[in-house]
């Protein structure tokens, strides 16, 4: 598992490539956590790269919700594959953080 | 053989590692730990029911020496009878305790003012019990269900977790029994959603952790619930459990290593 940070104007986007289960986690968490939860900003995940979605990776993603939601951020996820769209919908984690399917449309629910 | 390489014999792997005495003392020391944490988190796991006009099966098989699955059943009232399966995420230690403690409140029907009878209602308290910011960030996935003995019906609530099946004797086909609702413990003051099924006399209902499908096969496929479900609807096995069966079946299928995620499965049989 892979992550990169950019920014679209002051939307921070954080781009996941590779399997974000428990191995997946362990490599990319602590950055995750501190380019994302520590800047407080609102902020886009592109997982269109993102192959396989489990537990560790789920909590890892409402973890960071809760926390932006307490800094006054917003978070939402866009461009999931229908595999890993199947895993969000069993989960109901749209119930949770908002799914887009474009950047587009990603970047206006966080910024609207 | 180098320090740290890997031998593969057939399903085994066997790595070389290199410990002096005082290492090997303290990790058999923490494997015993852990082992006795594993039969103490196994000793809470009601008895399989072998007679009766409900039955139950379950294999529970952690991926490291502790899980974060836990399930259970039993009569809730005197017409009443409850099953349930949870899911912590991750696995190990952590989940392992997280999984008993959620188990010990519903062994002991410790949710305050919760008719253990009405999934919605114990959902809704286990949420409000288990919230990630007071439990190491952890959640965790429910099915629970009760059967109405007198009535023949079940009803049901899952937070964020898979299905539930119910099959018929003959094997013919799988009812997924499923309500949408988030997982438990990720945000405060949520209503939780129940439905209700009749339970035909001599069906089954299967509850098993997304540890029993979301494996890579020895041809390094994933496996998702679809690929998995076929499975149910498989003959019985002479001399061995439902439960039993679909965890063999699941681990010949899986590459060699061992599975990646702890396997539960919970099988209730209703005459």
């Amino acid at each position: 598992m892979q992550l990169r940070f950019d920014e679209i104007g002051e939307v921070l986007r954080v781009s996941l490539q590779g399997r974000l289960d428990s191995a997946g986690v362990d490599v990319i968490e602590t950055q995750f956590q501190a380019g994302v939860v520590a800047k407080g900003k609102n902020t886009v995940v592109d997982l269109t790269e993102v192959t396989f979605l489990a537990s560790l990776g789920i909590r890892m993603i409402i973890a960071a919700t809760r926390s932006l939601s307490f800094k006054g951020a917003k978070i939402a996820l866009f461009g999931a594959i229908p595999a890993v769209m199947d895993i969000i919908d069993a989960v109901a984690l749209d119930d949770i953080v908002p799914i887009a399917a474009t950047q587009a449309d990603a970047i206006a629910l966080v910024t609207g | 053989m180098s320090v740290g390489s890997i031998l593969q014999i057939g399903r085994q792997s066997f790595r070389h590692a290199w410990r002096d005495a005082t290492d090997i003392r303290q990790a058999d020391e923490h494997a015993r730990d852990l082992e006795k944490a594993r039969a103490y988190v196994q000793a809470l796991l009601p008895p399989p029911v072998s007679e009766g006009p409900i039955r139950a099966d379950w294999v529970y098989e952690p991926s490291a020496k502790l899980g974060g699955d836990a399930f259970g059943y039993g009569r809730v009232s005197e017409h009443r009878y409850a099953a349930y399966l949870i899911d912590v995420s991750g696995h190990g230690a952590g989940a392992a305790l997280h999984g008993v403690a959620v188990m010990n409140v519903l062994r002991q029907r410790a949710l305050p003012n919760t008719d253990m009878s009405e999934p919605a209602e114990v959902l809704a308290a286990l949420n409000a019990m288990f919230q990630m910011d007071s439990h190491a960030g952890l959640y965790f996935t429910i099915w629970y269900g009760v059967y109405d003995i007198g009535l023949r019906k079940m009803k049901f609530a899952s937070a964020g977790h898979h299905p539930g099946y119910l099959t018929t004797t003959d094997r013919t086909g799988a009812a997924a029994l499923r309500t949408r609702n988030s997982v438990i413990g990720a945000m405060p003051g949520v209503s939780y959603r129940a439905e209700m099924v009749d339970v035909p006399p001599g069906a089954r209902l299967y509850l098993f952790s997304d540890g029993a499908f979301e494996i890579v096969t020895a041809h390094g496929a994933q496996w998702a619930l679809t690929d998995f479900l076929p499975l149910l609807n498989q003959p019985p096995l002479e001399g061995t459990t439902e439960s039993r069966r679909l965890f063999e079946q699941v681990r010949s299928i899986s590459r060699p290593g061992g599975l990646d995620d702890d396997f539960s499965a919970l099988v209730v049989t209703f005459d």
